[in-house]
């Protein structure tokens, strides 16, 4: 019961088992069948089943038709890009026909089950175009479903949901959440997606975030609770559509919300939540909601600039105490996680 | 070139006739304004459809642009349906969601159409790729214009169709125009078939109005299996580029020179006159009575579709995707 692996094990079991239990499942990508495959995340299943694991040409874009048309003719094609700008050069077959292809044809030329492994990279210099967190793009487009997991068990079950769905699914994984370990289910298991997840109940302050940031988020924690501040963590997962049922629950319950998320603010997902708590709930708030998001720049290189580029526990407890009308809980800068490069 | 047996000749016929018939009755209604979408008629490019989907199975695959008719039609799509979809109705083959530029009908393979230039051609590469995995001998094929070749797209599907040798066959429709802007202003000269070439077994077509070349070209890449094959199809559109009106109406595109194709270039002209110097055991009754055949089907698609009802206002979510909301 006390089997701990990190998420990359974690991501690279579900695609054993998947592929097991299904033989129409591929994977596809540049680098799915090189030695250091994904990040560890395709050697096994490249050692298992070799016949269904296949390197890509650099044609992302023809690629991810190309996947589509697998799908259409049966396949359940998993599409891996190793950063997730890669898949920047194919939003013409996600946004025109692969988020449309069920809805243009009435349901009747079938769905796309297709998912699509996007990796966000950070720290060690990865600069601007290898560390974005581009999950808002994607998440503006009706029928393409976007997960985003933090932990290990998590990125397991909603990665087997996301196999096992009929709609395409984004997958977006931070590297940073790759090391992260935790106690996994040995067994097939799923997550619903749309769903979001309570990961701490508490009557105070409702926090809500996705991914990496919650990793942040759950440093400080253990200070306010010592304070005797009882915080609700909502773990998001699904972006898209976005469970606001759960967030509305909660902030009933609570009256104040911090929201984070390491995208940038304009149009992304962070305004799309306090938008619509503002819309149906305002009248339960007793504090304006305070956020969390990237500066309004791409990334610098240069590591000193870099490291105070992205949110910490800190700016957490900032935001957590402004939104109690408290002092600001100090001194909880504890480090980020550090990665000694090179990718 | 093999000789077409007489019943093909006449389902060539009748498939041209009904594409011709049907397009001229979307002219004829569109001014009603029931049809409220855009139409990409396919009057004057009927043959390229009619002649390479003569020479398909059911079971083999076509996927399609903007300018779908012909190809659902040819495909064996459902008349009724098509008309539904134009009308905007539930009983349309896409529920009334697509409209001109996305006809499907699924039970004879014709598996769908983007409006957007050049990208369901991956599309159909990734099928055809399906279909070499599982061992089949399924055909898929890709319709497209001259102005995918502009695209990147096209060259990275024809990269993995030749990488993985795929059955699959890119038939170009090449009338020269991109909307109104003429070939000369948006590629080198010639140069499509050289890039093809680069990756695939490579057809230039001589004249896009003969069904009898077409088929004979689709016949011999599909029996010798040169895949993956480029079919290259010069062929005339007669109307604008979208809307019910002729281009001798329209009179931007040389009228003189429109309508000098129109006579010279017409497929449906061409294989009724090659019918009668080919066929001497062709009677006019057997023409006369596709004439008819196809003119009741139309009637009674457009009749049916008038009389469908139209999709119900909560179905958009459903339609879109299975998540939970």
């Amino acid at each position: 019961m006390t089997r701990q692996i990190t998420m990359s094990q974690a991501i690279a079991e579900a695609t054993v088992l998947a592929m097991q239990k299904d033989k129409s499942i591929f994977v596809i990508g540049e680098g799915v069948k090189d030695h250091k495959g994904i990040f560890g995340t395709t050697l096994e299943v490249n050692q298992k089943f070799p016949e269904r694991v296949f390197e890509s040409p650099l044609s992302e874009d023809a690629m991810t038709g190309i996947c589509a048309g697998l799908a259409l003719a049966g396949g359940r094609p998993i599409l891996v890009h190793q950063r997730i700008e890669f898949m920047m050069l194919t939003m013409n077959q996600l946004v025109n026909n692969i988020s449309k292809w069920r809805f243009l044809f009435g349901g009747k030329a079938g769905s796309l089950p297709i998912v699509i492994r996007a990796i966000v990279g950070r720290g060690f210099g990865q600069s601007a175009q290898h560390s974005q967190s581009l999950q808002a793009l994607v998440s503006h487009i009706p029928g393409l479903v976007v997960v985003m997991p933090a932990t290990a068990r998590s990125a397991k079950g909603l990665f087997l949901s996301s196999i096992n769905s009929n709609d395409p699914v984004i997958f977006i994984e931070h590297r940073f959440c790759h090391s992260e370990t935790e106690y996994v289910p040995e067994d097939y298991f799923e997550i619903t997606l749309g769903q979001a997840k309570v990961l701490q109940t508490g009557d105070d302050v409702t926090v809500v975030s996705s991914s990496y940031m919650l990793h942040e988020i759950l440093k400080v924690l253990p200070v306010f609770k010592e304070k005797g501040v009882d915080v609700e963590l909502i773990d998001l997962q699904t972006l898209n559509p976005l469970d606001f049922e759960t967030i509305i629950e909660s902030v009933k319950k609570t009256g104040r919300l911090v929201v984070a998320d390491l995208s940038w603010y304009s149009c992304g997902i962070v305004p799309t939540i306090v938008a619509y708590v503002a819309e149906h709930a305002f009248s339960y708030l007793k504090a304006p909601i305070k956020t969390i998001t990237l500066p309004n720049t791409p990334t610098p290189c240069s590591w000193p600039l870099e490291e105070n580029y992205y949110p910490n526990s800190q700016n957490v407890a900032d935001k957590i105490s402004e939104v109690l009308g408290m002092p600001v809980v100090e001194g909880t800068a504890l480090a980020s996680k550090t990665f000694n490069g090179p990718f | 070139m093999c000789k077409i047996e007489k019943d093909v000749a006449l389902q060539i016929l009748r498939n041209l006739l009904l594409i011709r018939e049907v397009e001229k009755k979307i002219i004829h209604l569109f001014s009603q304004r029931q049809m409220r979408c855009p139409v990409h008629l396919s009057i004057g490019e009927e043959a390229s459809a009619v002649g390479i989907c003569q020479v398909l199975k059911r079971d083999d695959m076509v996927f399609s642009n903007h300018r779908c008719h012909a190809h659902y039609l040819a495909k064996g799509g459902d008349v009724m349906r098509m008309f539904a979809e134009l009308y905007g109705r539930d009983a349309g083959c896409c529920s009334g969601m697509g409209g001109s530029m996305h006809l499907v009908d699924q039970s004879v393979n014709m598996m769908g159409s983007s409006s957007i230039v050049a990208s369901s051609i991956p599309i159909a590469v990734g099928a055809a790729w399906k279909k070499k995995l599982e061992n089949s001998q399924v055909v898929t094929v890709a319709f497209f214009g001259d102005a995918a070749m502009e695209e990147g797209v096209v060259y990275e599907s024809m990269n993995f169709a030749a990488l993985h040798g795929l059955s699959v066959i890119f038939v170009c429709e090449d009338n020269g125009l991109a909307t109104y802007t003429p070939i000369v202003d948006r590629q080198p000269n010639n140069a499509i078939a050289k890039r093809a070439q680069a990756f695939m077994y490579y057809r230039a077509i001589k004249r896009g109005d003969d069904c009898a070349e077409i088929f004979g070209v689709a016949n011999e890449i599909i029996t010798n299996k040169q895949y993956p094959a480029f079919i290259h199809v010069p062929v005339v559109r007669f109307t604008e580029h979208v809307g019910p009106k002729y281009e001798t109406e329209v009179g931007v595109v040389d009228s003189k020179n429109i309508q000098h194709q129109m006579d010279n270039f017409c497929p449906v002209i061409f294989w009724e006159r090659y019918l009668s110097q080919s066929y001497t055991c062709v009677t006019q009754t057997e023409i006369q009575d596709i004439t008819l055949s196809v003119e009741k089907i139309i009637d009674d698609a457009v009749i049916f579709a008038q009389r469908s009802a139209f999709p119900k206002q909560d179905c958009l979510n459903k339609i879109t995707w299975e998540v939970r909301q």
